[in-house]
């Protein structure tokens, strides 16, 4: 008797899940003529990463299953799901064991995987950081490399200033954009380190482990950014060959932008949105989350990051913008809001009249990745096409405004996007 | 944590930041000095109106506008603590970039030298956090900036450091100027070099290569020529001026890693040649080594290079902590996992 686990998604590079669950299946292989139903343990067995398993999807998982085997199909169906809270450190420290109940001799298989999900870069490990930096100093190339394009989706030129911000910033819109934004470039940070994830900065807490030498770097009032000599952030380089100039307005030791109320704290923006709990509401352009959260830590700094032209000239500002969307995903998992049909959850449904495609309406596919450059669109793309990925197929090259709106595929799990929050559950 | 219980210390901690938002609102507007808004007898009014309201309706956005009044009256109010006026500028307090007389207001007071210049300054940094990538802005951009050059060209404060790097930010043309002449004559620079440079390169570095030529090759401030090496990186006719400064021992590290940086970028293959005798240099600075093996490991050699074995040779050799992590970062040993 052999048994073998076969978990959805699994690549040459091994196997990366988050808190949306993933089918798998156990086969069992020369089976004993005349064998009844054979029972077949699931355990979670890894070091450090931690796996439920269950049979339902939208029923939260436990760390050990018995599934019942049929000789006649000899195949068992579960799906398997990082247990929130308990990620991995680093590669395969998580592991599936499948064992046959009661089998003389212990007939058993482990598969070795990665509970990957986008943590608080102030709480990542050394080794953490370092891939981290790696991937993104590769993925910058001396401002030559993908990064070069992933800045100009963001860069406001003067001419196309009025156009850019209207497919980028200043409405419903600013959240599923930014999230396909930051999904590109997790997907190119991927592509050189699959154990990589977009960390993010949260901006309503002191931060000590980012703004230091060994990762973001440490600023004093000249605007130069200190990085010790070990971190690959060194060559980061963008327009001109220019490197990192940013100015912090608070302590980066012992304060973040909430001390100078320049931010409103992660309990006041969950309570965004009135007793309705309403997107519209979340996105108010004068009390939500674009105007009260974002505008406000990008003007914690002076320099790159307070200019929307600029901003992504200071690797930080991904990890600021990653905070904002997690900051949607939370206040998403809080009052329920994946139903991308809901005009709770996003309310302009339907399609804008072509060839405006404005990009606003949840099946209006997005500047750049659709390529579209008429209507009210600015006349480039600096890319179009945003990157695949060998585990899921969600969004697609074009990705529309509703793709993004169901990132764990909660609702429905082609829409599932690949990436989770550490502080953001799957289940409710 | 399950889930369960995560959602419930959630639901816990907003009711109670619902709460805490009334009570300050509530403060905001008990304590409020209103002297400033005695004079308007209809928002004197709603303000009292609204000191009641607030207790019955528990919603601060049912008196937004008798807040918006306190927040308005106490701004403009000389007579009130800074720190007072300071807090009505505060993110989402007072509807700047969204209000046309707002905005223009809060201008004017940036643009007033009568004002203390700690309210100017944070002034003009919430405005600029408020209006971030904001569209509708015909109706005070104009004004906005003309009141950045007036500041700039009159005053000779932080203020006016302020609004220059705002006004190179905006790419507007005329600051771009003043910043270049203000390298070119000193005399007349309204910032600091260090200030020019940076806030030049908001721009590519255009048609200044030559002064920033003269200041990596000397200046009293390090921090000034690390920032002219760097400002060189995209200027082909400074390569071998940074190759002399990278292979100039008598110059700190600091210079010289700026120096290796940025002829990185000019010239590559000028970078990589000096590669392996500095990394292999026990003579030559730890901090440059470093660097050096730093980047070259982002150019992704083979095992078998000449780099490679260089960077294997410190790592055998080397009792230098900062070496010796550089080494183990360049040739890790899941390295080929990735």
């Amino acid at each position: 008797l052999n048994i073998a686990i076969d978990v959805s998604g699994t690549t040459a590079d091994g196997l990366f899940l988050g808190w949306a669950p993933r089918p798998a299946k156990v086969t069992l292989s020369n089976i004993p003529a005349g064998s009844g139903p054979i029972s077949v343990e699931l355990s979670n067995s890894g070091s450090k990463g931690s796996l439920l398993f269950t049979g339902d999807r939208t029923v939260r998982g436990t760390s050990s299953l018995i599934l019942t085997v049929e000789p006649g199909v000899a195949e068992g169906a579960f799906f398997v799901a990082g247990e929130f809270g308990f990620p991995s450190a680093a590669k395969d420290d998580a592991a599936i064991t499948a064992s046959v109940i009661a089998a003389n001799p212990p007939v058993e298989v482990t598969q070795p995987l990665t509970v990957r999900v986008r943590k608080n870069a102030n709480k990542m490990t050394a080794q953490e950081v370092d891939r981290f930096l790696f991937a993104l100093a590769q993925v910058n190339d001396q401002g030559r490399g993908p990064f070069q394009a992933i800045r100009d989706m963001h860069r406001t030129s003067p001419a196309l200033v009025q156009a850019h911000t209207s497919q980028t910033f200043g409405g419903a819109h600013f959240l599923p954009w930014h999230r396909a934004y930051l999904l590109d470039l997790e997907r190119h940070l991927q592509s050189f380190d699959k154990t990589v994830f977009l960390p993010y900065w949260k901006f309503d807490e002191p931060a000590p482990g980012v703004f230091k030498p060994s990762f973001m770097g440490s600023t004093d009032n000249s605007g130069q950014v200190n990085l010790a000599d070990t971190n690959p952030l060194i060559a980061w380089r963008t327009e001109g060959g220019r490197g990192i100039i940013r100015f912090a307005t608070f302590n980066e030791r012992t304060e973040s932008p909430l001390d100078l109320q320049m931010v409103f704290a992660q309990s006041d923006v969950l309570n965004f949105g009135g007793t309705g709990r309403e997107y519209a509401g979340l996105t108010h352009r004068n009390n939500g989350i674009e105007r009260l959260s974002h505008n406000g830590a990008h003007g914690s700094f002076e320099f790159d990051l307070g200019d929307p032209a600029t901003a992504p000239r200071d690797p930080i500002f991904f990890l600021l913008h990653c905070n904002v969307d997690r900051l949607w995903a939370h206040w998403q998992w809080l009052w329920n809001r994946s139903n991308k049909t809901g005009v709770s959850t996003y309310p302009l449904q339907g399609k804008s009249p072509q060839p405006d495609n404005v990009g606003r309406l949840t099946l209006d596919t997005m500047w750049p990745w659709d390529g579209v450059v008429n209507g009210q669109r600015p006349s480039t793309v600096p890319r179009a096409g945003l990157p695949d990925s060998p585990t899921h197929a969600a969004p697609g090259p074009a990705p529309a405004v509703a793709s993004m709106i169901d990132y764990q595929g909660k609702l429905d799990p082609t829409d599932d996007l690949g990436f989770d929050y550490d502080d953001v559950p799957f289940w409710n | 944590m399950r889930e369960k219980q995560y959602r419930k210390k959630w639901l816990t901690k907003v009711k109670e930041a619902k709460v805490a938002a009334v009570e300050s609102a509530q403060s905001e507007l008990r304590n409020a000095d209103t002297r400033g808004v005695k004079a308007n007898a209809t928002q004197a009014k709603a303000i009292d109106k609204a000191r009641t309201t607030l207790n019955q309706t528990k919603s601060p956005k049912t008196v937004a506008g008798a807040l918006h009044a306190v927040r308005m009256a106490t701004l403009f109010d000389r007579d009130q603590p800074i720190d007072a006026r300071k807090a009505t500028l505060q993110i989402g307090m007072l509807p700047i970039g969204e209000s046309k007389s707002v905005t223009l207001r809060v201008l004017k007071l940036i643009g007033d030298p009568k004002q203390p210049e700690e309210l100017r300054l944070a002034a003009l940094q919430n405005f600029r956090a408020a209006t971030f990538a904001m569209r509708s802005t015909a109706e005070w951009r104009p004004t906005y900036l003309e009141t950045l050059r007036e500041i700039v060209r009159k005053e000779r404060n932080a203020v006016a450091d302020r609004a220059l790097h705002t006004l190179a930010q905006e790419k507007d043309g005329w600051a771009l100027e003043v910043l270049q002449s203000g390298l070119r004559e000193p005399k007349e620079a309204k910032v600091s070099q260090l200030r020019a440079i940076q806030y030049l390169s908001a721009e590519d570095h255009g048609n200044h290569f030559d002064v920033l030529r003269g200041l990596a090759r000397k200046n009293r401030s390090q921090k000034v020529r690390q920032e002219a090496i760097r400002g060189l990186a995209s200027d082909p006719q400074s390569r071998d001026l940074l190759l002399e400064i990278l292979q100039n021992r008598r110059e700190s590290p600091a210079i010289r890693q700026a120096a290796l940086l940025s002829l990185r970028i000019i010239d590559p293959d000028a970078y990589q040649q000096q590669a392996a005798s500095i990394i292999e240099d026990e003579g030559e600075s730890e901090s440059l080594r470093a660097a050096y093996i730093t980047t070259m490991r982002l150019e992704g050699h083979s095992a078998d290079s000449s780099y490679s074995q260089a960077v294997q040779k410190v790592q055998n050799e080397s009792s230098s902590k900062l070496l010796q992590k550089a080494a183990k970062l360049y040739l890790p040993p899941e390295a080929m996992e990735r």
